[in-house]
């Protein structure tokens, strides 16, 4: 701001380094004013003398007592306050010595010169510097014409009176007074006072420096706390994650872990471990993967990300877990590497997952590729005895719905198993209805192999008895009926197939397609045995089966 | 006809066939005897085909590396050791072989008469 007739000396005009070296200089030393011209000390003696007045003393004393303990951080301002006021002063302030000795900077200032306030002269060409030389108080008349620096502190100094104050042996700074005209001649009276007041400046000082120590402890303090809080924090929030997380510093050192990665390494890793908590490490492959080559030692190595890889870890009690990892290199404001934080998700369901389905997949191919080569074998036998292509299509075509009906039945529980009844009536469906064909026996669950094979069996017995037997006339009857056999280790089944009241039938010459389902198939698939009897009353056929756990 | 009738470059040959699927078992069976070759044993199952695979005289095998869910890896193994030469008919393709069985000749069903020809040829060039 600015004020006719004054200017703030700011910090940078007097302070900088640059512009001190500028204006204070060597040049001025060399053959500039010299220092006798500016002072008066002599005159404090020579002026009137006046008795000392204790009370105004005093009572400043006791002022700024009172201030220092009730309002410590004012405290060098009331100093300033109490000055000017006791002294009857135009400008008072106190002049502290900078940290690195370099100049002097104005802390607190009452008066005329208040603007000036954070202003100051460099300690080896000014007032308190040459104050500070002597250790003596020094009474100076416009300094600006030693110091011309000092012509931009307006108002002018008329006089200026500076006594210095210590802490202990160390000079730390001025009191000093200011006159702006000759209104005001200082004599040794106010000398002895504004030394009262330099001793007092000097406990002043030293409290507030104590007090900035315990405000700088408290802000430290305070601030550790809070680190201490927004840590304890975020612990909380990795030990509530439910995947396995540490961290490491920027060598690989372990120095932090949640509970899930205790959990999933299967043992307490400790502080200070390199690289990982697993026990044992291996690639995808099942290779083993020593530490140092582990996802998280290349992040740290080559601080980067390593994001996308899988892995197996094993336990101490052998069990192994595939895991995917997560390790991200830690970096602190300045992008130095502090250290990498690591997080493994457990994959191994998913791994599961995907090989139950490969297994699934691959199974399914088989079946489809195995039912396949099956129609082939049905079609290709059933051409070497059709005689027409009619008779072809329709035998072919029975015979693959047979194989189609026996699925049906199988896949309503889930490929388990499938009840012979079902399974019977829905192979023999056609003859059902025409009523001359019986289905029963108790229930009984047939296993897959056993289903399919009963099922074109019976459809052979089916497809001849309609051709010669039973089901070719309007008297005829087929009676199905089972029961099972149960030993001591032993459970079989037997199926019978009885016609009646049909053409007599005799054994075919050839063995067809159905004749060799019949006793062979049933042998071969299922180590069962067929008894085929051509009797007079009709066509009998007994299958027996053992219904142990490998059919 | 006889097999001895048969002028194919396999005939005479003697066959172990280890398959499950009976009605495959059936057309591999006729259509060996179609090329004039003879089955000398057949299983449906890895415990028989064990035993058999340990006793039988056959040229060759056909093996269905599936027996009722079942590997049929440890028959290989046997008639390798026999030295007995094996043609493996899969319904997964060759791909699924482990390293140490890359060098057996692969069928892969359904296959039709003159590709097993071919592959049972192949199967016995490699003595």
């Amino acid at each position: 701001m600015e004020e006719e007739g004054s200017t703030s000396l700011g910090r940078g005009e007097a302070f900088s380094g640059e512009s001190l070296s500028a204006r204070a200089a060597p040049s001025d030393l060399h053959g500039g004013v010299p220092l006798s011209a500016i002072l008066l000390t002599e005159e404090l003696w020579r002026r009137p003398a006046r008795a000392p007045d204790y009370q105004s003393e005093n009572r400043a004393l006791a002022k700024l007592i009172e201030a220092l303990s009730e309002r410590p951080t004012t405290i060098l301002q009331t100093l300033a306050d109490t000055a000017l006021d006791t002294l009857d002063a135009d400008s008072a302030g106190l002049s502290l010595l900078t940290d690195d000795g370099t100049a002097f900077e104005w802390g607190a200032i009452a008066g005329a010169w208040k603007p000036h306030l954070g202003g100051g002269t460099p300690r080896e060409f000014g007032p308190c510097g040459d104050v500070l030389d002597r250790k003596t108080p020094m009474l100076f008349s416009h300094w600006e014409k030693r110091y011309p620096y000092l012509a931009d502190a307006l108002p002018l100094a008329e006089e200026g009176l500076l006594v210095p104050f210590y802490v202990g042996n160390e000079a730390v700074g001025t009191i000093w007074v200011i006159a702006h005209s000759n209104r005001r001649k200082f004599d040794a009276e106010d000398l002895r006072q504004l030394e009262s007041m330099g001793r007092f400046a000097s406990a002043a000082y030293r409290t507030t420096k104590l007090l900035d120590a315990e405000e700088a402890g408290r802000t430290a303090l305070d601030s550790m706390e809070k680190l201490r809080n927004s840590e304890h924090r975020l612990q909380q929030l990795l030990q509530a994650l439910p995947a396995a997380v540490y961290t490491t510093n920027e060598e690989g050192r372990i120095t932090y872990f949640n509970e899930a990665a205790v959990e999933f390494a299967g043992r307490r890793p400790e502080i200070g471990e390199m690289w990982c908590v697993t026990w044992r490490l291996f690639y995808p492959d099942g290779t083993p993967m020593a530490h140092e080559e582990c996802p998280m030692a290349v992040a740290l190595k080559e601080n980067r990300p390593v994001y996308g890889e899988e892995a197996i870890a094993e336990r101490p009690d052998g069990t192994r877990r595939w895991f995917a990892p997560y390790p991200t290199p830690l970096r602190d404001r300045s992008g130095r590497l502090t250290g990498a934080i690591n997080m493994l998700v457990d994959i191994t369901e998913r791994k599961e997952a995907e090989r139950r389905q490969k297994l699934l997949v691959d199974e399914l191919n088989h079946r489809v590729k195995n039912t396949l080569a099956s129609v082939q074998s049905l079609v290709v036998q059933t051409a070497k005895t059709a005689r027409t292509v009619e008779e072809f299509r329709h035998s072919v075509e029975g015979r693959i719905l047979a194989m189609s009906g026996a699925h049906d039945q199988l896949s309503q529980r889930s490929w388990v198993d499938a009840d012979l009844g079902d399974l019977l009536r829905s192979c023999l469906k056609p003859y059902l209805s025409k009523g001359n064909l019986a289905v029963h026996g108790e229930a009984i669950a047939v296993p897959p192999r056993a289903a399919l094979m009963i099922c074109m069996a019976t459809h052979e017995l089916a497809t001849n008895a309609a051709k010669y037997g039973a089901l070719s006339s309007e008297t005829g009857r087929v009676d199905v009926s089972w029961g099972v056999d149960v030993t001591e280790s032993n459970r079989a089944l037997h199926l019978r197939w009885v016609e009646r009241g049909g053409p007599a039938v005799t054994a075919p010459e050839r063995k067809g397609f159905g004749t060799r389902l019949l006793e062979r198939g049933i042998q071969a698939e299922l180590h069962g045995t067929t008894t085929i009897n051509f009797m007079p009353s009709g066509l009998e056929c007994e299958f027996t089966i053992p219904l142990n756990d490998d059919v | 006809m006889t097999t001895s009738d048969k002028n194919t470059a396999v005939a005479g040959l003697r066959i172990f066939v280890a398959e499950d699927e009976f009605p495959v078992l059936q057309l591999i069976e006729d259509m060996l005897e179609e090329l004039g070759c003879y089955v000398a044993d057949a299983a449906t199952s890895v415990p028989t085909a064990l035993e058999l695979a340990l006793s039988t005289d056959a040229d060759i095998a056909i093996l269905d590396l599936n027996l009722r869910g079942e590997s049929a890896f440890p028959v290989a193994q046997i008639l390798r050791d026999r030295g007995i030469p094996i043609l493996f008919s899969t319904g997964y393709g060759a791909a699924g072989l482990a390293p140490t069985w890359q060098d057996c000749p692969v069928i892969q069903k359904p296959f039709p008469l003159h590709q097993l020809a071919c592959a049972i040829a192949r199967t016995t060039a490699k003595e």
